[in-house]
């Protein structure tokens, strides 16, 4: 039973998604930021040129050199270690915090959808809540509430931004359940699973995965701003906000500093919005037509 | 024993949300898009029900299948009330009775390929015993619908309108049904894969024994694929008769303004000299009391003012809704 | 040629796409006289439409006439300026009905705003809209809108689709147009509604002498309401013929299937069908355009185009059978 046909369909439908994503430029620019990325959070100790920890008192602020490729911050520490390891929390946070909040917001959204009634004014009245907060207070409140960690951060990101995720699946289902090819679904005796998973889920998937591209580096941003006010990252450990806090200090005297930082949030940001976006294009079979 | 039977059908949408609405207490807006429609079909019959945009033809097709349930009334297929069905029930149901949707390419997923577009109903059924042979299967159908095989690996989009209503009807065989609900099946499609169309269906009538539901508001097209029509106006039948009856002896004055004003290629006429009905279709939302057809009618008196007229039989077999008859 | 509203000679129309230009549009040889009613009829994809919008150069960007031309009235207008052309004739010589009526009005004006805004442009500015509205609730009145003080104060949404095509009449027919293009007006109506709208049609047409180019797919209107019949495929006029003697002698292979797939009332046998399907716009085959599925088709159809030719009394064919 292992190959069936809907196996073979699988392959099928995923080498057709390979193969149009591999003329796709954005794929190859988005796809390799993704595994730089990555491949800096996994190997940080290997990739390292130098201990992200140690600090030189005599070597404070300099600028680039062939010892310290990206110049040293504040304490004399080696700015490119430190930036390698602290992909890993952006890794972590950005991921994480992304997939909580997808996670919720398809559970609840299709809820609220496809229940209707009193639970979908409640879950409703749940999102208004979490937005009406400025997502600063709600995010200090339940931190001081859960105490800073790591973890801490990525939960109650992704339980703040999961709103966002939660109103767009409830509309585009709410749309999508009206949709012929969902009533033709039911008179050939589709259950509700079948319609959610198979009719419903995958035609409003696109809109959840270009979202979530764009939300990946306001993730990073947020935990940037949390650790700066101590309560995300604790030092030394770094993180990619904690190095832009660091160096904001320091614009006059190192302005470079700043601009390493700057850069790695930027190209993740576009490296995850890029690979999104084609991904996107590349499920959607009406935006390809030639392959 | 009729194969489907209808008795008493009514489904009234009410809109009575917003707070606004409320508080300026109106009361719920109640619209009748079906009003109390009983009809039989027999088995391998074709009974089309015609009727202009509004009528609740649409609405009927669905309650029959149970996509939507009805207000009051009951529906019986082979003599069991589908409203009573419980889950086993209305799946085996789903099984028997199938759908043919109007607009040819929306009732595809656009997700899927054409292949797993019409093994859906199999997987659903549980009937796929031997997974490989699945492909089989599915070729087998798009041959009945005249699709050779290359078409089971496109996506919808990629079909012609004529190509995703054989791909919507080669689904709604894949279970081997008894009866079929088509809901306007050739609307919006050329005149040459229209009559393709129409050809294909009764072709598969006599082959498979279906019967079906025809939903129309072309009667070129209802003379040619049914036996029994079922004129309906503002959410009621008003006149049900075989094919041929209502093509030259209609009674209702409705039916009689439709079908005159009905001309062929083959005719000599013109627009401009044309006999044509006053009027528009009136608001289901408010309609006229009495007969609901009155204010254009041009043998109203009245009595059709102010009393609704029932269907009854003017002849053996030929029913109809109006007071010059009763 | 005095009569001649419109001549169209040897016109072919390309569509952009993906750097190529595909031909959507070849030989097209159409004339119209004053106060005629030509249907242009044929299947999606048959060009009916683009030709439609050619006339009234509302073709968008990406496509452009590559050969021949059309005169109204005696004038070129393809090499009228754009502004000149919107000045002088679209909307004041020349008028539009689209298929649907929903969208052709604008929901946030009321109904008599947007007739009194025709009337206004049509009086060159020159009266205030007070003076108009007397003239404009007569036109409601004309087109057969019951009421009609009332209704000019409504708005589109009140209106039902039958009395949104009679407003869209009434505002095409304001400033007495010499042609009116008509793409199938009455898809989206009922069918008693559609027969009450021809009816204004027929009227308003004996009325102003208005020519009107009719495009349609649907045999069973054109055969009550025009004069005359072209019928295209894939692109191509394939038959122009007097529409009694159209449908009692048709000529070219593709319109002879037609009439024999058309489900009427009157017919019991089974109906035909026409093998294959369509060709994409711009994809089409060598030779004859229609010898794929044509039954008769021999050699001569796979190699060359054939032309409209004359093989009655104002009727014309493009066929080589013809010339056998």
């Amino acid at each position: 039973m292992f190959k069936s046909q809907k196996f073979f369909r699988f392959q099928k439908k995923s080498a057709r998604v390979i193969k149009i994503m591999k003329k796709d430029y954005k794929a190859y620019l988005g796809g390799s930021v993704i595994m730089l990325i990555l491949i800096s959070a996994i190997f940080a100790p290997l990739i390292a040129p130098a201990d992200p920890y140690k600090t030189n008192v005599t070597k404070r602020l300099e600028g680039p050199s062939l010892q310290n490729l990206l110049g040293t911050d504040s304490l004399g520490r080696d700015i490119l270690s430190r930036l390698i390891y602290a992909a890993r929390p952006a890794v972590l946070v950005s991921f994480g915090g992304i997939i909580i909040s997808v996670i919720i917001g398809i559970i609840l959204g299709l809820l609220a959808a496809y229940v209707g009634g009193i639970l979908e004014s409640i879950i409703l009245f749940i999102f208004d809540v979490i937005r009406a907060f400025p997502p600063i207070i709600l995010i200090l409140v339940l931190l001081s509430i859960i105490g800073p960690s790591l973890l801490s951060v990525i939960v109650i990101l992704g339980v703040t931004i999961m709103p966002r995720y939660g109103r767009v699946v409830r509309a585009e289902t709410l749309s999508e359940k009206e949709e012929d090819f969902v009533e033709a679904a039911r008179s050939l005796g589709a259950d509700n699973s079948r319609i959610i998973f198979k009719h419903i889920l995958p035609n409003i998937f696109a809109s959840v995965l270009v979202l979530s591209g764009m939300d990946m580096a306001s993730m990073i941003m947020w935990e940037a701003g949390l650790s700066f006010l101590g309560l995300g990252l604790q030092p030394p450990l770094s993180s990619w906000g904690v190095m832009l806090q660091e160096s904001y200090q320091y614009i006059q005297t190192a302005p470079l500093m700043i601009l390493w930082p700057a850069l790695a949030i930027m190209l993740t940001m576009l490296g995850f919005s890029t690979f999104a976006e084609s991904l996107r294009v590349a499920l959607n079979p009406k935006l390809n037509q030639e392959v | 024993m009729a194969l489907v039977e209808v008795k008493n059908l009514k489904k009234y949408f009410v809109n009575n949300d917003g707070l606004l609405y409320k508080l300026a207490n109106k009361g719920p807006i109640k619209v009748k898009a079906v009003d109390d429609v009983s009809f039989k079909i027999e088995k391998e019959d074709t009974l089309a029900v015609v009727g202009e945009s509004g009528c609740g033809k649409t609405t009927v097709a669905r309650s029959v299948l149970r996509l939507i349930e009805p207000t009051a009334g009951e529906i019986l297929y082979k003599g069991r009330s589908i409203n009573n069905f419980n889950k086993q029930e209305l799946k085996a149901f789903r099984e028997d009775a199938q759908m043919i949707l109007q607009d040819p390419r929306s009732s595809l997923n656009p997700r899927f390929i054409v292949e797993e577009i019409v093994s859906e109903p199999l997987y659903i059924h549980d009937q796929i015993k031997d997974d490989l042979n699945l492909l089989d299967r599915v070729w087998e159908l798009l041959d009945l619908v005249g699709l050779s095989k290359r078409y089971s690996e496109l996506f919808p989009h990629e079909l012609s309108g004529g190509q995703a209503r054989r791909v919507g009807i080669a689904r709604a065989l894949a279970l081997q049904p008894e009866f079929i609900v088509c809901d306007e099946p050739t609307s919006g499609l050329d005149i040459s894969i229209m009559s393709a169309v129409l050809n294909l269906m009764k072709k598969l009538q006599q082959e498979y024994q279906l019967t079906y539901l025809w939903i129309s508001h072309n009667l070129h097209e209802v003379r040619y694929i049914s036996n029994k029509v079922a004129v309906m106006y503002l959410g009621k039948i008003v006149e049900i008769t075989d094919t041929d009856t209502i093509f030259n002896n209609s009674v209702h004055p409705y039916t009689e303004a439709l079908f005159s004003s009905l001309r062929g290629i083959n005719d000599n006429w013109n627009y401009q000299e044309h006999e044509i009905i006053e009027g528009e279709v009136p608001s289901p939302i408010n309609p006229p009391a009495g007969c609901s057809f009155h204010p254009r009618c041009k043998y109203s008196f009245d009595k059709c003012k102010k009393v609704e007229p029932e269907l009854k039989e003017v002849e053996i077999g030929h029913l109809a809704a109006c007071h010059l008859y009763n | 040629m005095p009569d001649k509203i419109l001549k169209i000679n040897n016109l072919a129309v390309e569509y952009r796409n993906k750097g190529k230009y595909l031909r959507v549009l070849q030989d097209i040889n159409l004339e119209l006289d004053s106060g005629e009613i030509l249907a242009l009829v044929g299947e999606s994809g048959s060009g009916k439409s683009t030709l439609g919008k050619t006339i009234l150069r509302l073709l968008p960007d990406s496509a452009r006439i590559a050969e021949g031309s059309i005169f109204f009235k005696g004038k070129d207008i393809c090499n009228l300026s754009e502004k000149d052309f919107n000045d002088q004739i679209r909307g004041q010589e020349m008028a539009m009905v689209i298929q649907n009526p929903q969208n052709a009005l604008n929901p946030v004006f009321k109904v008599g705003t947007q007739i009194l805004d025709v009337l206004y442009f049509k009086s060159k500015k020159q009266k205030s809209r007070k003076e108009l509205k007397k003239e404009a609730v007569e036109i409601l009145k004309k087109v057969g809108i019951s009421d009609p003080e009332y209704r000019f104060g409504e708005y589109p949404h009140q209106f039902s689709g039958g009395m949104k095509q009679r407003v869209m009449l009434a505002m095409a027919f304001i400033s007495n147009p010499s042609l009116l293009i008509a793409d199938e007006p009455t898809t989206a109506l009922d069918l008693t509604v559609e027969a009450q709208i021809l009816n204004l049609l027929s009227n308003l047409v004996d009325e102003y002498k208005t020519s009107i180019l009719y495009i349609s797919h649907d045999l069973g209107v054109v055969v009550g309401l025009s004069d005359r019949i072209a019928v295209m495929y894939a692109g191509r006029i394939v038959e122009v013929a007097q529409t009694r003697e159209l449908f009692d002698h048709p000529n070219h292979p593709y319109t002879e299937a037609l009439l024999k797939c058309l489900p009427d009332y009157k017919k019991t046998e089974e109906l035909q069908t026409i093998p294959g399907q369509v060709p994409d716009p711009g994809n089409y085959p060598v030779g004859c355009n229609f010898h794929p599925r044509c039954s008769y088709s021999f050699e001569r159809c796979r190699q060359e185009d054939p032309r409209l030719e004359k093989i009655a009394s104002e009727h014309f064919s493009a066929c080589f059978l013809n010339d056998r």
